[in-house]
């Protein structure tokens, strides 16, 4: 799959920046109805690499060298060894583990498949009105093929009820203001979509509830999974704290469409 | 390709808004005094070819005014719209073998993206002062972000080629205008083995009137054209629901190709 490395590289890029500590540069801007102001591009540069290393890429990929020897297996290896997991229920320890341990063929992000909420993370931009968050995610951190959108209601509606909704890869998704916290609460998944690798799968009647909240220049995007056919207990992930890019032209990347060609060739069952 | 039924819907549906009539009502003025193109584009269509008491019938034309074979019937109609983009002789006979070999050369049938113009109008659009951010779902779901903050074009010799392009809106009186430089040359303009340079330049045209978009795209590309190709133009109109919402586009799996006993594309 053309789009894994730098799916990874994202991934780890990420994982680097929620290490770094929050801290308000300035102010957080509001916009007019009171609501903090989620406008713009969250990609800016991460503060401090896990590894310090002279290489300008490395920076933002752990590799246990510091540089970008072997990255993808070194971020997997880190994944791995995060303490925060989703705890299953014992019935589906067997299941979890069998999806993990082919994770090559059973990973549906490894055939260009969607990431899906909340595997893909925190969007890389955001378009706020009065009405509507739109979030704008690129291939690398959303998977699949291509660039990937979301629209998020924020007029104060209810979610359609679940058996109403065909399950999808991004869900129904309503957002609404608790103080100067954005919460996203989506419903309406399908099962095919995984949580992240290591088999996590999830079942249709998932729950995720994202938090944002902006300190100055900063944004805190923290997602929770209720999924208590599955779960023994709401999974709550990794914070991921992202800077404003201070450039106002800054732009998206186009992403790479995503071609699967390697899975046929690999060799063993190492799956990152 | 299992997306590929969609995506004959997506493509007759917009023949048939193409017939849509402009209501003579004053555009809606936003607050920067422009029109205001914000909404869901995807409002019924007005009319079409063939009257038929099916409802999905209603946006596919199929002869018979059913879903009977509308792919098929679909690729025959487009096949016949005499308005088609003109080549250079020397590229000919590349047009005619890349459309004989449709299946296999069309990269939008190996799941890859339409691009720029074959996408068409978007389905939504959220309007600030400073961007357009145009969403299309029905093929793919993806989003362009289109500047309107009066920036130039990056020069072409740095713009990495690619399937939507630096798009950049200015406002021509009441009309944005999209331009959009910096292709890959690996998109189809539409079947028919329409194929493009890196130096394709394309100008969209977007106007309101009332509840209806036009929309209206030019290709300029003098490496492989004779002359700029002005498509077709398609009316939109509006989804007088505030609170509709854009169906999640099923992902794109290539599983047919193989088993195609035929070169007819659509």
């Amino acid at each position: 799959m053309e789009s894994r490395s730098v799916f990874c590289a994202a991934i780890c890029a990420f994982a680097l920046v929620s290490l770094w500590p929050a801290r308000a540069d300035s102010e957080t801007p509001r916009l007019a109805d009171g609501h903090p102001d989620l406008n713009g591009m969250w990609n800016g540069n991460a503060a401090s690499p896990f590894i310090k290393s002279d290489d300008p890429l490395a920076s933002n990929l752990r590799s246990r060298d510091g540089t970008l020897l072997n990255f993808e297996r070194d971020g997997a290896l880190l994944r791995r060894a995060d303490p925060n997991k989703p705890v299953y229920k014992p019935e589906f320890w067997e299941k979890v583990r069998e999806l993990d341990q082919n994770g090559n063929q059973a990973d549906p992000s490894y055939g260009c498949m969607p990431a899906g909420v909340p595997r893909m993370g925190p969007p890389l931009q955001i378009i706020q009105t009065p009405k509507e968050m739109v979030f704008l995610y690129i291939s690398p951190a959303a998977q699949g093929w291509g660039d990937q959108y979301r629209v998020i209601p924020t007029d104060g509606r209810a979610h359609t009820p679940l058996e109403d909704l065909d399950g999808t890869w991004k869900g129904e998704s309503i957002g609404r203001w608790e103080g100067d916290t954005l919460i996203v609460d989506t419903i309406g998944f399908n099962d095919t979509s995984w949580l992240d690798i290591g088999g996590y799968f999830h079942s249709e009647n998932m729950h995720v509830i994202e938090r944002l909240h902006r300190d100055g220049d900063l944004l805190t995007w923290q997602a929770t999974v209720e999924d208590p056919d599955v779960l023994v207990k709401p999974w709550t992930m990794n914070a991921r704290t992202l800077k404003l890019n201070a450039d106002p032209k800054a732009t998206l990347p186009e992403s790479l469409p995503c071609v699967e060609r390697d899975l046929s060739h690999l060799v063993t069952k190492e799956h990152h | 390709m299992t997306r590929r039924w969609t995506l004959g819907a997506a493509v007759v549906a917009g023949l048939c808004l193409f017939a849509a009539n402009s209501p003579a009502q004053p555009a809606h003025a936003w607050s920067d005094g422009h029109p205001d193109l914000n909404g869901v584009w995807n409002g019924a269509a007005a009319a079409r070819v063939l009257s038929s008491g099916d409802k999905q019938g209603l946006i596919l034309s199929a002869r018979d005014g059913t879903l009977v074979n509308f792919e098929r019937d679909n690729a025959l109609l487009r096949r016949m719209d005499p308005n088609k983009p003109v080549y250079k002789p020397e590229f000919w006979d590349r047009v005619q073998k890349l459309d004989q070999d449709g299946n296999n050369e069309d990269p939008s049938y190996g799941c890859m993206p339409q691009g720029l113009p074959r996408m068409g109008p978007p389905i939504k659009i959220v309007q600030t002062p400073a961007e357009l951010i145009f969403l299309y779902a029905g093929f793919q779901d993806i989003y362009r972000v289109i500047p309107i903050d009066g920036r130039a074009h990056t020069p072409l010799a740095d713009l990495d080629g690619t399937w939507k392009g630096e798009s950049l809106g200015h406002w021509e009186g009441d009309t944005m205008v999209v331009d959009t430089i910096g292709f890959n040359d690996t998109s189809w303009l539409d079947i028919g083995g329409y194929f493009h340079s890196e130096n394709m330049h394309v100008i969209e045209r977007l106007h309101r009137e009332g509840d209806t978009l036009t929309w209206q795209a030019t290709v300029e590309d003098p490496d492989v054209l004779l002359q700029p190709w002005v498509m077709n133009k398609r009316m939109l109109k509006l989804n007088p629901n505030p609170k509709a919402v854009l169906e999640e586009t099923l992902p794109c799996s290539e599983r047919d190709l193989s088993h195609l006993v035929t070169k007819e594309h659509h």
